[in-house]
């Protein structure tokens, strides 16, 4: 069964063809970093109008990358939330306009979903129960996933998504956008000497706060500016990702204890971080606990993903009325 | 937290911690009116969202006030709705246009907006203008709300009022 896969929530217009939810035949992504990083982020209009312009063309490329006929496909499946309003509406609409024109069923898919899903496509055989974190620039979620499509919402950002610190505080130190790579470049050359918050404020719980490492960072960049000091970016950079990694790990591995899960899975951006691929290995093995997670391609937005969680909700519970409508903040189901 | 009085019915507070900043978005949430609208300037790390965090509280919002700055507009249901925006990533009017701003206030709700420059044209000329300015400690911050029009002022006569009884 092949399943057209739809992913237009943010800045990426990405296509993939996915054959059983599993095998990938084509993963189309066009990335609009480039025409956004003069703004220092996601400019929504200019992104959804470069959604409209690209999304045909990304379509035919997939069709063809994957050797396919467009009569073969028997389910299009396209994210309807959580994400900018503009470019959803380009995407979902573009898959329920091919599934009238085609006549084949349509499925909406929920972008969180479908990042955890991302794991199913590359580790064949993997199976809930399991614990999920997505972290990427505006999500920060711990999540229990007792069986296909069931969740349990564990804990979640109260201020600002992971990768939106990273961009916030990277801005702050002058390095640019996108922040989550830059600062990771630059945490190589530094070493986390600075300690910029002295206790983890929501020590036991699940829930994450990045806010007020943002703010130190602001702070002490601020003081030295103030006393004409040099400003040490690259152990700032070091000593904020690694606080920021420390928080995501307690939290991680306490979920997995708590759980009683032998398998923790990573999705999102954020997760394409050195440091945290690094640290969470480490810990891992020491816990004797499976670690997934996507390699870089699938970490970032891409609509494989999409398609593969269409393909097992489709499987689940059939097809979404073509009614289905946005939903910009949209929440994962915690049925 | 301490407050003071200042000229043409404006009134400044030092806040000195992040609890005094919520605290006072709590006290703020119980004086707002449907169609009521706040701009918030101040830099990163100033206190704006967790102003707004306070706020929900104060509307006994179930709601927790997160950062919009990446959908841009969030909604919180509560004793008022509360419309926060974070327009951070945006720059132009052009841009603004299609979030429809003026359509949201005229729901019964409030409204408030971070990094709110471009959108100021598009919306009525009567607000209030809350600036976040670095107080002398690292922690504390000095905010100033700078009403423009007759409601705004009475907002702010009521917030002097209630934070010189509720203060110590």
């Amino acid at each position: 069964m092949l399943t057209l896969g739809v992913e237009t929530s943010c800045d990426e217009t990405a296509v993939a063809i996915v054959e059983d939810g599993e095998k990938i035949r084509s993963n189309i992504i066009l990335s609009q970093i480039e025409k956004h990083s003069k703004f220092g982020g996601v400019v929504p209009e200019l992104a959804a109008r470069c959604h409209l312009e690209a999304i045909v063309q990304i379509t035919e490329k997939a069709f063809k990358e994957a050797g396919v006929g467009h009569h073969e496909v028997n389910l299009v499946a396209a994210t309807y939330g959580p994400g900018l309003i503009g470019g959803l509406l380009v995407g979902l609409s573009m898959a329920k306009a091919l599934s009238l024109a085609w006549k084949i069923p349509f499925i909406g898919v929920n972008h969180i979903e479908g990042h955890i899903y991302a794991n199913f496509l590359v580790h064949q055989g993997l199976t809930p129960p399991l614990v999920c974190l997505t972290v990427s620039g505006g999500h920060t979620e711990l999540i229990f996933m007792p069986e296909h499509g069931r969740y349990e919402l564990l804990g979640r950002t109260r201020d600002d998504a992971a990768g939106e610190a990273f961009d916030k505080v990277a801005r702050v130190l002058g390095l640019g956008y996108p922040g989550g790579p830059l600062i990771d470049q630059m945490a190589h050359k530094g070493k986390a000497r600075i300690v910029l918050v002295q206790h983890d404020a929501l020590a036991g719980a699940y829930d994450f706060s990045f806010s007020g490492l943002k703010t130190a960072v602001v702070n002490l960049v601020h003081r030295l500016k103030q006393k004409e000091e040099e400003i040490p970016v690259a152990d700032l950079a070091a000593s904020f990702q690694g606080q920021v990694v420390s928080t995501l790990l307690d939290r991680a591995f306490r979920a997995v204890e708590e759980k009683k899960v032998k398998k923790l899975v990573l999705s999102g951006g954020v997760a394409a971080n050195s440091e945290l691929r690094e640290r969470f290995s480490r810990e891992a093995a020491k816990r004797g606990v499976e670690l997934f997670y996507p390699p870089l391609s699938l970490c970032t937005d891409n609509a494989a993903m999409i398609a593969a969680c269409g393909h097992f909700r489709f499987q689940r519970q059939g097809p979404s009325p073509l009614e289905l409508a946005v939903a910009p903040r949209l929440k994962l189901s915690c049925d | 937290m301490r407050v003071a009085k200042e000229d043409k019915d404006r009134i400044r507070i030092w806040s000195d911690s992040p609890a005094d900043t919520e605290e006072l978005g709590v006290i703020l949430g119980g004086i707002l009116q449907p169609r009521d609208l706040f701009f918030l300037s101040g830099e990163l790390g100033s206190g704006k969202t967790l102003l707004v965090r306070g706020i929900t509280a104060g509307l006994y919002s179930e709601e927790l006030a997160i950062s919009p700055t990446f959908a841009l507009v969030h909604r919180y249901a509560g004793e008022l709705p509360l419309y926060h925006l974070d327009l951070y990533r945006l720059s132009s009017p052009e841009e603004i246009e299609p979030l429809a701003l003026e359509e949201l206030l005229e729901e019964e709700a409030a409204m408030v907006i971070e990094w709110g420059e471009p959108a100021k044209e598009a919306l009525p000329a009567s607000y209030m203008q809350v600036e976040f300015f670095r107080g002398e400690d690292e922690n504390q911050r000095v905010i100033s709300f700078l009403p423009y029009g007759e409601r705004y002022r009475m907002i702010n006569h009521l917030l002097l009022i209630k934070l010189i009884t509720l203060l110590p």
